[in-house]
């Protein structure tokens, strides 16, 4: 946290040593999870910059106290993608469906990745962000802007929706061991 | 206990939390729950398994270092624009005036640098309360009007900035003061209360200040000084976050059901605690904002610089350009009828209005 602290306060005074290593350390990841929201890798990267340029530019809103500097990252991304989906949303012929774009995107997955494609966007944020980046519920709930116990009952109807998902294509009882 | 009753714990054990002494002892006995908890230890391993997959080669350069800071170019078009718009607006910002009076005269200021803002400082009697005022100098602007609160009377100025010369600049100002019950304030109009008051023409010029005497009041010290862009707020030592007991609306934009209602970029309203601050135009009326219960109002949901509330089955956003407060809660009344009692002049006519004030005082406006 402490460090977290010291790399934000050297960000918002400028010093792009500081963000070129706050970016490097996270970039890769963020973009991976943005993949999971939008759907494609080129999108992502894309959003994944405006993410970066936009704290850049204008570094407000990171409160120590209530999660880590990535978790406030992610949170920022995932507006961004947010964001992203509604400009897809007014401008349809731009672009293929979000559904076709997440089947394509799963066609490389595990069985489980296949599964995970097919939730919602938000179970699809959530269990990522819990099972990949390691959020705490309380760093959820910042991210997400969510209560701590929506975020429990929310990681839990996501599990259910996957496990649910992955029963049904028959891979599930195959893969227990 | 059964199955249904103990998935959710289930899941929130998966994630290191603590579950009741109960849902540990059904998972002991449970071949379905302990089955639940392997899969999801699973799934959770393939999700991993394929974030790793498809990491990149290399990470992309980053397309941030294009990026200009917040450019105060974007602050000088917005404020130039705003600040020739809300004189009745401005009017009403109650807890922050200046004022003058008199006739030619030469202002010195202290200057800073040669950017293009010029920033004004106005210390007003009696007890020495702090306004600032801020320019671009490189067009004549309207820069607003104030009307001062906590006076024993009422205080009212507009400025307009003329040219600048070198390192000096040209204001003409109005301003009046009328002692408590001399006349009726015309509620908060400074357009009325202006209307007949010539505007009296000042030069600014560096390293000085000036004392302005005002009839009934005391004296006014002014100084200045050329900056390179626009402060985020009226003053230039306001923090993006707000400090404890701080309410605040910065810049604000009202959306109703995703149609931009209001927008009064560039305007700010910044009080203390147990205040309030009050949007109104005279298509919507007036929201009341409070950290504080108002009777009648409706509950909004706080986000930082975000507060979202339904009012008649409608959907509003309020979008401010800054975190609002450090308070958890927040409440918004809407009086889609109220009208500020004394009518604005006809140029003043479709105004809006930002002010901020005690919540009781603010209630009770005319």
């Amino acid at each position: 946290m402490a460090d977290d602290h010291e790399l934000w306060e050297r960000i918002c005074s400028r010093d792009a040593n500081a963000f070129e290593a706050f970016y490097h350390g996270n970039a890769a990841r963020l973009c991976a999870y943005l993949r999971q929201i939008v759907g494609n890798t080129q999108a992502a990267e894309d959003v994944m910059q405006e993410t970066f340029t936009q704290i850049w530019r204008s570094p407000n809103g990171f409160r120590p106290e209530l999660g880590s500097l990535r978790g406030y990252l992610f949170g920022i991304g995932r507006k961004r993608a947010a964001e992203w989906w509604r400009k897809r949303a007014r401008a349809p012929e731009e672009g293929e469906s979000r559904g076709e774009e997440s089947a394509e995107g799963a066609a490389s997955f595990s069985t489980v990745g296949d599964a995970f494609a097919r939730l919602a966007e938000e179970q699809r944020s959530l269990l990522w962000l819990r099972e990949v980046e390691g959020q705490s519920y309380a760093e959820l709930a910042e991210i997400l802007q969510i209560p701590v116990g929506t975020v429990k009952s929310r990681l839990f109807a996501a599990r259910e929706e996957l496990r649910r998902i992955w029963h049904s294509s028959g891979n599930a009882a195959g893969s227990k061991k | 206990m059964n199955c249904a009753e103990a998935a959710e714990c289930v899941s929130a054990l998966f994630d290191g939390e603590a579950i009741s002494r109960e849902v540990a002892a059904h998972l002991s006995d449970c071949h379905e729950c302990r089955i639940r908890l392997n899969e999801y230890a699973e799934m959770g391993a393939e999700l991993r398994d394929m974030a790793s997959a498809p990491a990149p080669q290399a990470i992309p350069e980053g397309r941030w270092r294009l990026a200009e800071p917040a450019a105060a170019n974007n602050w000088l078009g917005k404020w130039r624009e705003t600040m020739r718009i809300p004189r009745f607006a401005f009017a009403l910002m109650l807890g922050v005036i200046f004022v003058l009076s008199g006739g030619l005269a030469l202002v010195k200021a202290r200057t800073g640098g040669s950017g293009p803002v010029l920033w004004l400082t106005f210390r007003i009697p009696p007890k020495g309360a702090v306004m600032h005022m801020s320019a671009t100098t490189d067009h004549e602007a309207e820069l607003g009007s104030f009307v001062a609160g906590k006076l024993p009377g009422h205080m009212w100025t507009s400025v307009r900035f003329i040219k600048r010369e070198g390192e000096r600049v040209q204001l003409a100002i109005k301003t009046v003061y009328h002692e408590p019950g001399l006349r009726e304030p015309n509620g908060c109009n400074a357009d009325e209360a202006l209307k007949n008051i010539p505007a009296l023409e000042y030069w600014l010029e560096p390293e000085t200040l000036i004392n302005i005497p005002i009839e009934g009041l005391g004296s006014m010290e002014v100084s200045g000084e050329f900056v390179n862009h626009v402060p985020i707020a009226q003053d230039p030592k306001t923090t993006l976050d707000p400090a404890q007991g701080e309410f605040r609306v910065m810049s604000p934009v009202l959306i109703r059901d995703n149609q931009v209602l209001l927008n009064l970029t560039g305007m700010s309203a910044l009080e203390t605690v147990e205040d309030a601050v009050m949007l109104y135009s005279a298509d919507t009326g007036r929201f009341i904002f409070s950290p504080l219960p108002i009777p009648g109002a409706v509950e909004g949901k706080l986000q930082s610089s975000e507060i979202s509330f339904t009012v008649g089955g409608k959907e509003y956003l309020l979008l401010t350009g800054a975190p609002i407060t450090q308070a958890q809660h927040v409440w918004v009344l809407l009086q889609p009828d109220w009208r500020p009692t004394s009518q604005p002049s006809p140029s003043a006519r479709d105004h809006r209005m930002l002010a901020g004030d005690k919540l009781q005082s603010i209630l009770v406006w005319k």
